[in-house]
């Protein structure tokens, strides 16, 4: 949809890619979700759409080529992505994975399998910063 | 997994093979005759042995080893008679033999129960049962090559890659709630991924896995609203 940011949802996983269709539909969010199953694919996305970069990132940090932690390292690292909020959605419980990831300035963490009112929250929240930070990047 | 099944009638032998070709995992091979189910015992390693009371005309309980022995019969009047003989019920089956039997049996052996808690699914669901049979379509497309990789990969000996895969699978076993398979999995792969692990022993330790990951396909499908 013209005018409005994508959002990225990095994730190799069919059925958390349709989870999280359907909640975006629910809660009557028109943005577009462009899916993509790994860092590579993500990066390579990012690097073609420089005038439609995405509002948020959801990001899944076990995927093939290239993981999380090394697509976050990446774009972290180029000023043009950097400010772009990261959620993490992970079924790491670890608290390393946790801590590396909040030192890499995600905006969130979840634990996957994510319960519905978590996900529909963390939404929200993201929606909010939308209205409050437009001209943030 | 490996079963022996002693039976003279080839109509339940084809019977029951074919229903063994829904868990992929577990093998099966045939005897007629008792004489024949002490020599294969003798030379094979068999999990479980399910075998006919009659054979041949003859009615006869042997136990060969230390095998479970399931004992079936085409008379209910039978089992309940051997069931007053101490008998546990559970180890008597009426024929024809069932897939949920055999998933009964395979349960036993595994020791991992694969029936789902929908409780998570059912809160993104919201009463849409459309969305359901989707996700599980899902599941079932795609769990058969994750075991698959699972078990190259195992052959090959990598842990750090079977520790990865594993990984990969919980995601999808929360999700639909086999609690009791997430415990083993997990611990699997935590030990793949941080112990010294004897190829031999996580092996092991996935036989059952690999099973009941198996098991969670045929359950779903008979959850599936059509």
């Amino acid at each position: 949809m013209k005018g409005l940011k994508s959002i990225l949802l990095l994730e190799d996983d069919a059925i958390e890619v349709k989870k999280v269709h359907r909640a975006l539909k629910k809660l009557d969010i028109p943005n577009n979700l462009v899916v993509c199953r790994n860092g590579v694919e993500g990066l390579n996305w990012l690097s073609s759409n420089p005038d439609n970069l995405p509002g948020t990132i959801l990001l899944d940090l076990s995927m093939p080529k290239m993981n999380g932690f090394e697509f976050l390292d990446r774009i972290k690292q180029d000023s043009k992505y950097r400010k772009i909020p990261v959620v993490v959605l992970t079924t790491s419980n670890h608290q390393e994975d946790k801590l590396r990831s909040f030192d890499k300035q995600v905006a969130g963490y979840m634990v996957k399998p994510v319960r519905y009112s978590e996900f529909v929250k963390m939404l929200k929240t993201i929606k909010s910063y939308w209205n409050t930070s437009e001209l943030a990047y | 997994m490996q079963i022996l099944y002693v039976e003279d009638d080839k109509f339940d032998q084809l019977a029951f093979k074919r229903i063994l070709k829904k868990i992929p995992s577990i093998s099966v091979d045939i005897a007629t005759s008792h004489h024949e189910m002490r020599e294969k015992v003798e030379v094979n390693a068999y999990d479980i042995i399910i075998r006919d009371i009659y054979l041949n005309g003859e009615k006869n309980l042997d136990t060969p080893g230390n095998i479970p022995v399931y004992f079936t019969s085409g008379s209910k009047p039978v089992l309940e008679q051997l069931s007053k003989k101490s008998i546990d019920s559970k180890f008597l089956l009426l024929k024809p033999i069932s897939l949920q039997d055999v998933q009964k049996i395979v349960t036993d052996y595994t020791n991992i129960s694969t029936e789902p808690d929908f409780s998570q699914i059912d809160e993104w669901a919201d009463g849409d049962e459309h969305f359901k049979n989707e996700l599980i379509t899902y599941y079932l497309d795609e769990i058969p090559s994750q075991i698959q990789k699972i078990e190259e990969v195992a052959l090959e000996g990598d842990l750090k890659k079977l520790a990865d895969l594993l990984h990969a699978v919980l995601t999808k076993l929360r999700t639909f709630g086999f609690h009791d398979l997430v415990n083993k999995v997990s611990k699997l792969e935590y030990d793949a991924r941080n112990n010294d692990l004897a190829i031999s022993v996580c092996n092991q330790r996935l036989e059952p896995i690999i099973i009941a990951l198996h098991q969670t396909r045929l359950t779903l499908r008979t959850k599936r609203i059509t």
